[in-house]
Parts: C-alpha cells; sequence; structure tokens
C-alpha cells in the first residue's frame, strides 16, 4: 500500500455519508456499511475479507454466536476486525467497518471511547521471537 | 496468599493456583486457559470438574514432574524403585509419596525426566532459553469486555518473552503444528500474550520449548504464526463470552436433551471400503 492509497482510504467522508448511532444517551457519527464498502472498492477494487475461523460445517465461525473475527484485504495489506450484531449480516457489516477503521477509513470520526468499545478485546499480535533474541543479554532482548 | 489485585504473582503453589478456591476474593472465580478449553467443550463439564477436580494420568505426572525438573520450581517428585505399577509394592509407597504432596513415579519414568531436562539444559536453543527469566508466574488480570477475572501460570517469563514448556509425544514441527491445535495450544498462547499485555503494556511472542517424552528426547522450539494466533484469540474470546453468560445465569450446559445427527466425518467418507 502506498502513501496515496493509505490517504485515500483515510479521507473525511462527505456529511451525506454520515449517519447517526444512538448510543449511551447520545448520538455517535458513524459510516455505514455501504459508504465504507465503496470507500475499499474506490481505493482497491479488488480489496477482500475472509473469516478468521471456520466451524465444522464449514462456514465462518462465530464467537458464540455473537461475533466475528475477520481479516480484512487491501491492497495487498490485511488486518484484523471484529464485529457483531443481531443478524450474520450486522455481523459481517460490523466487522468490516470495524477492520476498515483499522485502515484509517472514518477513523476521524471514531472518540477514543467509542475506538475503545468497537475494537473490543483487543488482538495481541506479538512481534515474531528470533533464535538470536536468546544470544542476547537480557537487556537487549526486549529491544 | 491472596491475590487482591490484577497482577503477576511469583510463588503460588501450583495446587493453590489450580485449585482458585478462595485465592482471589476480591476479583472472583477466574478462568484459565485450560479451563476454558474444558468449558469450550462443555460448560457442565467445567463447571464438574471445578467442583470435584479434574482428571489425572501418568502422562500428567511425567509432565509436571519434568516441569518441577527444568524450571527448579514445582511439584516435588519421588522414584519409587519399581517396573510396573502392579502389587503393593508400587501402591503402598505411591500412596504414601501422594499424601507428602509428591508425585511417585516408576523408575524408568523418573530416569526418563532427568533425560528430559538434560536434553533441553544441551539444546542449543532451549538451554539458552531458560537461562534468564523466572519460573512458574501466575498472572491474575481481568478481561474488559466481559468483566471476567483471567488467571494463567507462565512457564517462564523472560523479558520479552513468555515461555511454555511441553512434554510432548512427537516434537516434529510438521506433527506439533497439528497437535497444537488439538491441545488448545494457540488458545493458551492467546489468552497468555493477552494476559501479559493488559498487566504490563508489552506484547510478548509466545514460545513452546517441547521435548519428547521417549528416548533421544528431542527437543524443538515452536511459535505460532499470526494467523494461528487470531484462531486463538477468537476461541478465547468465545470461551470468556460463554464462561461470563454461564456464570451470571448459573447454567452450564451439558450436550443438550435433543437427538444429535452424525454425519461422517470427511475422512469416512473419503474411505471406499466401509
Amino acid at each position: 500500500m502506498d502513501e496515496t492509497q493509505a490517504a485515500a482510504l483515510r479521507k473525511p467522508f462527505d456529511r451525506k455519508h454520515i449517519g447517526k448511532l444512538p448510543k449511551g444517551g447520545t448520538q455517535l457519527d458513524y459510516v455505514g456499511h455501504a459508504a465504507t464498502t465503496d470507500r475499499l472498492l474506490s481505493v482497491d477494487p479488488e480489496w477482500t475479507w475472509e473469516p478468521v475461523a471456520f466451524g465444522p460445517d464449514g462456514l465462518p465461525a462465530f464467537t458464540n454466536g455473537k461475533g466475528l473475527w475477520i481479516k480484512l484485504t487491501v491492497c495487498g495489506v490485511t488486518r484484523y476486525g471484529f464485529g457483531d450484531g443481531a443478524t450474520v449480516k450486522e455481523c459481517i457489516g460490523d466487522a468490516i467497518r470495524n477492520a476498515a477503521m483499522r485502515f484509517g477509513v472514518a477513523l476521524d470520526l471514531w472518540g477514543k471511547e467509542e475506538l475503545e468499545q468497537a475494537n473490543g478485546p483487543v488482538l495481541a499480535v506479538a512481534p515474531r521471537a528470533s533464535a538470536a533474541d536468546f544470544g542476547k543479554p537480557e537487556a537487549e532482548a526486549q529491544s | 496468599m491472596t491475590v487482591t489485585e490484577p497482577g503477576i504473582y511469583p510463588g503460588i503453589p501450583e495446587d493453590v493456583y489450580h485449585a482458585d478456591t478462595d485465592l482471589a476474593p476480591e476479583l472472583g472465580h477466574s478462568l484459565s486457559a485450560s479451563g476454558a478449553k474444558v468449558l469450550l467443550k462443555s460448560p457442565a463439564r467445567y463447571h464438574y470438574e471445578r467442583q470435584h477436580g479434574g482428571k489425572t494420568s501418568d502422562a500428567f505426572d511425567i509432565g509436571t514432574a519434568a516441569h518441577t525438573l527444568i524450571l527448579g520450581t514445582g511439584q516435588p517428585f519421588v522414584r519409587i524403585d519399581v517396573d510396573d505399577k502392579r502389587g503393593a509394592k508400587w501402591t503402598e509407597p505411591a500412596e504414601a509419596a501422594r499424601a507428602e504432596g509428591s508425585i511417585p513415579l516408576l523408575r524408568k519414568d523418573y530416569d526418563a525426566v532427568h533425560r528430559m531436562a538434560y536434553a533441553v539444559a544441551t539444546h542449543p536453543l532451549a538451554g539458552k532459553i531458560f537461562e534468564q527469566g523466572d519460573a512458574e508466574q501466575s498472572a491474575y488480570w481481568v478481561d474488559q469486555a466481559t468483566g471476567v477475572t483471567c488467571r494463567a501460570r507462565v512457564d517462564w517469563l523472560r523479558a520479552g518473552h513468555i515461555v511454555d514448556l511441553k512434554t510432548t509425544r512427537n516434537g516434529h514441527p510438521a506433527d506439533f503444528e497439528r497437535d497444537a491445535g488439538n491441545l488448545g495450544y494457540h488458545i493458551s498462547a492467546a489468552h497468555y500474550t493477552a494476559g501479559i499485555e493488559a498487566l504490563t503494556g508489552l506484547t510478548m511472542p509466545f514460545v513452546i520449548v517441547a521435548v519428547e517424552k521417549e528416548a533421544p528426547h528431542f527437543v524443538s522450539v515452536h511459535q505460532f504464526d499470526d494467523d494461528y494466533l487470531a484462531i486463538g484469540h477468537a476461541r478465547m474470546r468465545e470461551a470468556l463470552e460463554l464462561f461470563a453468560e454461564c456464570k451470571s445465569s448459573g447454567v452450564w450446559p451439558d450436550y443438550g436433551n435433543d437427538i444429535h445427527v452424525l454425519s461422517p466425518p470427511r475422512w469416512l467418507a473419503r474411505t471406499k471400503e466401509f
């Protein structure tokens, strides 16, 4: 992904694409699934997503029937997202919005608190260990 | 000893950690990775084992003894100088050892445990891994999404690495890759990584040192890639949500009262002769 593509993903949305989501007694700005998909298509027509896990029936695996982890690939870069909702379609749309946010899509609309709520459980992506780590003195192992 | 707040606690005895009874009254009943794996298969089984204790086995005893010797701390073990477990020559000293809190091992198993420890200590990479760090660190934290108290017992915590020691039937990377999934090691990795991150702010690699139980006790070192770990996170998330729901409702479901339809697994469907 080059800088132009990254900037295009992060470009603020036109007001007509921004809806209101009632949450906690207030109205939060948000961009819907369709506008998010349109943004992804405009930057990378070949963007795609896939579930992180499949169940024994071969269909996407949901977390206790309520949420879906996905991998969203845009311009060759893959990032994780999590979505929940009352229906499968809602879960997918929410997961795509969540993963797209990690590419900067509509990021400006997410306040810190909403970001934490929407991110839900943070996936800890640890750096890869290498054998060389263990040949170094302890103080260097973290660097 | 009482755990009053989230943190990493050294020196909690193994039986106290596993019992999880009144250890952390202010944090409440906690969920471990081992518990999560049982819970995902059957909440009722998890609830039963919590009340009555889990299963033990010879393999479990050998693994625990190997941990004690390699990590330098843990449940003590003693050698019962017999070749098999038939008769009073085994049962009497074994029961006495158990009563004292020790693990009784047959002569051959005791010797194997020492050979395993030697294999790890002399392995060029594994030996280095255990040169620095702290053994058996018990971590307690609260999962923010569900409010569930979590616990993990890290075999070996280095500055920058979480290390898990496994005794295994087969440490060949191709086989261990499959076995790790079947045994839910990726779920443990996700749980431990999340816990240490919650407590320290550091996202550390999770490294498994596997030593084979059979001579010549080959040693191999493994780590999960991001995809494998992500599945572990998803499964652990599922367990945390399930745990919260069961605890809240007081209902720990078993296999249900409906009739389950059994379809042929793929390997059987491919078999020409049924």
